[in-house]
């Protein structure tokens, strides 16, 4: 088997094994699935280590699967999706070591669960089919169905059936315009297929491109989530569980942007191109809307579930300004989102466990009974508001400058938002934390368990690095984002357009070859659509 | 007729699924008047008969799949094929029926001949290649199916329900036989072939009386099939039938009048007019969103999965709808999906027999399903994987089957039709998840007693490992499936050759 696969599959063969496990016997359970969740990590480690920096898709797995319909099992990594999927395998353990003591019911089926969502996870992260990224796209709801569903808070089932309802709604329209895509695919070249590789060259008319971008995006703008399709998120994060809601906006929510990165902007590259104002004022209305509200929250995890609004509008405006530094931010900050807010919401955890309420009015004055909890909290706080030298400062950065590169408006308004969002984090932390204790039942706190600093530690350690050294990682998502940008910039051009270039291609279905220059990478494109338009 | 005749033995051969029912039949009529209490032996009896009909499925797959008795039947891929789907979903409810039967006293031999009879009629039904044929076939599974549907026969709901269907069924009936007689004063034929080779030669095709000859037996089969505006029934006959009766109808008669109406529409009335098409497209978007929006509202499980039903009739309608010459994509969407309909529809309905009760509130109300996920995990998970399924949501068969039919409608430019088929599927969700909702996240107060004897247990074993199997892999399924629609191609072959 090769790589990828075993670290697709580790994790369901994990929870295949867990069925075996009797249901009395926890501890065994419980570090089983951490075992299995570690593992998976280790393996992915080896992702790092073998990748080469380049824009080619690595460690690419070619099988069959349903060839009279032209469905096969394709996986592989880039530089987009590499990070993303270490992301996955990194935030598994943790969140799974972080719920051994809050989750005492039905521990077994909780554990299952987790790991059968981790497969989905990585699953839509490295699949190049379409068919395939569907099936898993849409297999992550059903742990996370039950997740919220089960374990969940008072609402948990008005919050578990909106959750899904929504995300269904949006995932099924994608699958039309997935059919549609294929077909339309198909008629041109009489080849019935999923790969995405060949999709990437549909000819297609203006109207259609702009028809199918809307049902993907829709699909994803629902998962990122961006305004106005925000609405489940708080609603399912304040009902979910500490490691739902972990999952949930660690990973989960980035698969929206991954969507964007990997699907919809590049297969409709034109559309993408038209919807990029109204995607970018959507964008910008989440940010200043998402802290606004977040401001005025009295609940903790609420405060920090419309944080997450906020920030995802940072990553949908750098990806749709579409210059390597804003996209490179984007990435940089999906990562950097997953980190902060994961670990956010498993601070809250831990204070939720011990007080049983999550309200900033039953706090103040943390810091003196719990001061380890605290000095973490502040670490996450400064990292989430991005404040040098933490990993929030570079990708709010890079987006910023891309973004100002290409309209200082949006630049403007969008600093706004980091303005936004020092304020409402550092209010917050200041009622919680200092002061004066002033609910009795707060001085008997206990600080952070052994256990629960060894889940911080390797988010904290993490923070600081991706903070300090962020060249490891631009450095390997650079050429993959470089094609990406010039890719999307260039355009589809209508189908006539293509019809003449696959022509002078001798027939055959091939992208014109760019010659890019690494440095300026803008002009190439721009001297490329000049020339089509020569053409025409 | 231009068949050769086949040699007498042949025939026999050929019959011999067909034979094996109705033997069984008149055997267990015997057995009623002898000892009308079924025991072990004539269960495993029973059991033994439907394997064999099965095995002689098998065995005549490869059949040349020539016209029988003088054009009357026809034996082919896509008859076996049904044959096969209408047997197990029969066996089925056989599985089911034993715990249900004792429990509720209705444990009688005639019961099992009634069954044995109604299975030989979908046979003749989905083999039918004569107007006649079809007609007998359609009439010899709707009378054995409307005297067990009225079984409890001292039960109000199953007395409502009987004479309903009955009465409704009669009309239905009444209808698709004057269309059946309008269609031979214009053609001067009731065989398939000679009525699609009129149909296409004349140009009758434009006749407006011909138009409503087909009309009207279009009207017969959405009775059968429970599709709007013919539905009226469903709630009320599925509820008040025994549940295994219940199961019987939702998949086998329903596959059975597909087979018939499948191969009735698309060999004769289709070909020559694309109008037909619109028609059932619009009946399509009808059934389905009718079918979801009223499930919505439903607590009594039963009626639930009726109106659930009647749905699912509507996503098939869509791939009636995308059917065409140039492509078997539709047709074998259709094939495919019955199948898998049928799984999950018998493993449902399984659970729901294992949990309904005689007394009080019967144990059919959704909400007495709380807990259920927790005290019986196997249970619980085979009904979580067919309501996943029945929504639609992969890895499983329902996801396929319902990507199958979406995508024979995006290739046939029914793109409308694909995306209102997926809102539909999403409004679905909201019934199909309630009653995982009720099972897994709300505790249960009264104790439940569930009767999950062995027939049951393995009805949802087999039906939970074919949904998986069928959602994983459907490869090795599907180019079968495509092979079982040879006969189209053969057909269109005819209409190639005789000039048009």
């Amino acid at each position: 088997m090769d790589l990828l696969s075993i670290i697709i599959f580790l994790p369901l063969a994990g929870a295949v094994l867990l069925l075996l496990f009797p249901r009395e016997s926890e501890r065994a359970i419980r570090g089983f699935s951490l075992i299995v969740s570690l593992a998976a990590f280790i393996v992915s480690l080896r992702l790092l280590t073998g990748f080469q920096t380049s824009a080619e898709m690595q460690f690419v797995k070619h099988i069959p699967w349903i060839p009279s319909l032209g469905i096969s099992y394709i996986v592989g990594v880039d530089g987009l999706s590499l990070f993303l999927v270490l992301l996955v395998t990194f935030l598994q353990p943790i969140t799974i070591l972080s719920a051994f003591r809050a989750i005492t019911e039905r521990v077994k089926e909780f554990y299952i669960c987790m790991l059968l969502l981790e497969t989905s996870m990585i699953g839509a992260f490295v699949a190049l089919d379409l068919f395939l990224f569907y099936v898993f796209w849409e297999l992550m709801l059903i742990p996370m169905y039950f997740l919220i569903g089960i374990w969940g808070g008072q609402q948990r089932i008005y919050a578990t059936i909106k959750f899904f309802i929504y995300t269904m709604v949006g995932s099924l329209l994608m699958l039309v315009a997935i059919l549609v895509l294929v077909y339309t695919y198909k008629s041109q070249s009489g080849v019935l297929t999923f790969e995405l590789d060949k999709l990437y060259w549909v000819a297609m008319s203006t109207r259609t491109q702009w028809l199918l971008f809307l049902a993907f995006a829709l699909s994803f703008a629902i998962k990122v989530p961006m305004f106005p399709f925000h609405t489940w998120l708080p609603d399912a994060h304040v009902e979910a569980p500490t490691a739902g809601s972990v999952i949930l906006a660690g990973i989960l929510l980035k698969m929206g942007g991954y969507g964007f990165l990997r699907f919809a902007m590049p297969l409709f590259p034109d559309a993408a191109l038209r919807a990029a104002p109204l995607v970018a004022i959507l964008a910008i209305i989440g940010i200043i809307y998402g802290a606004c509200v977040a401001m005025v929250q009295k609940d903790v995890k609420k405060l920090v579930a419309y944080s997450s609004v906020s920030h995802l509008g940072f990553v949908m405006l750098g990806l749709f300004v579409l210059n390597t530094q804003a996209v490179e931010g984007a990435i940089y900050q999906m990562l950097n989102h997953g980190l902060s807010t994961g670990a956010l919401f498993l601070l809250v955890g831990v204070i939720y466990e011990r007080r049983h309420t999550r309200f900033i009015e039953e706090f103040g004055g943390i810091t003196k009974v719990m001061p380890v909890y605290a000095a973490i909290f502040m670490v996450v706080t400064l990292s989430s508001i991005g404040l040098p030298p933490l990993n929030g400062f570079i990708g709010e950065f890079l987006i910023l400058i891309g973004i100002f590169k290409a309209k200082a408006v949006y630049a403007a308004l969008a600093a706004t938002g980091v303005v936004l969002g020092a304020i409402y984090m550092l209010w917050m932390y200041q009622r919680v934390f200092f002061g004066e204790v002033k609910h009795a039942v707060n001085r008997t706190l206990r600080d952070l368990t052994p256990r629960e600093v060894i889940v911080f530690a390797p988010v904290i350690a993490l923070i600081f690095f991706m903070g300090v050294y962020p060249n490891p990682l631009i450095s390997r998502m650079e050429p993959a984002v470089k094609k990406f940008v010039t890719e999307v910039r260039a355009g589809r051009g209508d189908y006539m357009q293509i019809t003449r270039f696959a022509e002078q291609a001798g027939g055959k279905w091939m992208p014109a070859v760019l010659e890019v220059d690494p440095e300026h990478p803008d002009e190439e494109t721009a001297a490329l659509v000049e020339k089509e338009t020569e053409l025409e | 007729m231009i068949s050769p005749p086949p040699v007498n033995t042949e025939i026999l051969n050929l019959l011999a699924p067909l034979l094996v029912l109705v033997g069984a039949g008149l055997l267990f009529l015997m057995f009623g008047a002898f000892r009308n209490r079924v025991g072990t032996f004539q269960r495993a009896l029973i059991v033994i008969l439907y394997a064999a009909v099965l095995f002689y499925v098998g065995k005549l797959w490869n059949a040349e799949g020539w016209p029988i008795l003088n054009g009357m039947l026809i034996i082919d891929r896509f008859s076996l094929f049904f044959t096969a789907v209408v047997t197990i979903c029969a066996l089925g409810s056989v599985l089911t029926s034993a715990n249900y039967l004792d429990r509720f006293g209705l444990d009688r031999s005639e019961y099992f001949a009634l069954l044995f009879f109604a299975t030989s009629g979908m046979v003749v039904l989905v083999s039918a290649y004569n107007l006649i044929s079809l007609f007998l076939g359609l009439e010899l599974m709707s009378l054995s199916v409307y005297v067990l549907v009225g079984y409890r026969r001292r039960d109000f709901f199953a007395n409502e329900a009987a004479l309903k269907y009955f009465l409704l069924g009669a009309f239905a009936i009444a209808f698709f036989l004057y269309g059946v007689s309008m269609i031979y004063g214009l053609t001067g034929t009731t065989n398939f072939k000679g009525i699609m080779v009129e149909a296409t030669s004349r140009g009758i095709a434009r006749d407006p009386l011909f138009l409503l000859a087909v009309a009207l037996i279009l009207a017969g089969f959405a009775f059968k099939i429970s599709s709007v505006p013919f539905h009226m029934w469903v709630p009320d006959v599925y509820q008040g039938a025994p549940t295994p009766i219940t199961s019987l109808m939702a998949t086998a008669v329903k596959a059975a009048s597909f087979a018939a109406f499948l191969r009735l529409f698309y060999m004769c009335f289709m070909m020559g007019s694309s109008k037909w098409s619109g028609i059932i497209a619009v009946l399509a978007v009808l059934t389905m969103t009718l079918g979801n929006i009223v499930a919505l509202v439903q607590r009594n499980i039963k009626r639930m999965m009726a109106y659930s039903s009647i749905a699912h009739a509507g996503y098939i309608l869509i791939g009636l709808a995308s059917l065409s010459i140039e492509s078997t994509r539709a047709a074998s969407s259709i094939l495919y999906y019955l199948l898998a309909y049928s799984f999950m529809t018998i493993g449902a309905f399984a659970l729901i027999s294992a949990v309904e009760k005689r007394e009080g509130t019967r144990g059919l109300d959704i909400a007495e399903y709380a807990g259920l996920g927790l005290k019986k995990p196997f249970l619980g998970l085979a009904m979580a994987v067919f309501m996943f399924s029945l929504a639609g949501i992969p890895p499983t068969a329902g996801f396929f089957g319902k990507y199958y039919i979406f995508s024979a409608a995006v290739e046939g430019g029914h793109v409308g039709l694909a995306i209102i088929g997926v809102l539909n599927s999403a409004l679905s969700l909201y019934y199909y998840l309630r009653v995982l909702v009720v099972m897994y996240m709300q505790k249960g107060v009264e104790p439940l007693d569930v009767h999950d004897d062995l027939g049951v247990k393995v009805v949802l074993l087999v039906s939970l490992f074919a949904i998986l199997w069928l959602g994983f892999g459907p490869e090795r399924l599907l180019p079968g499936v495509e092979s079982i629609l040879e006969w189209t191609r053969v057909s269109v072959a005819k209409i190639a050759s005789l000039g048009m």
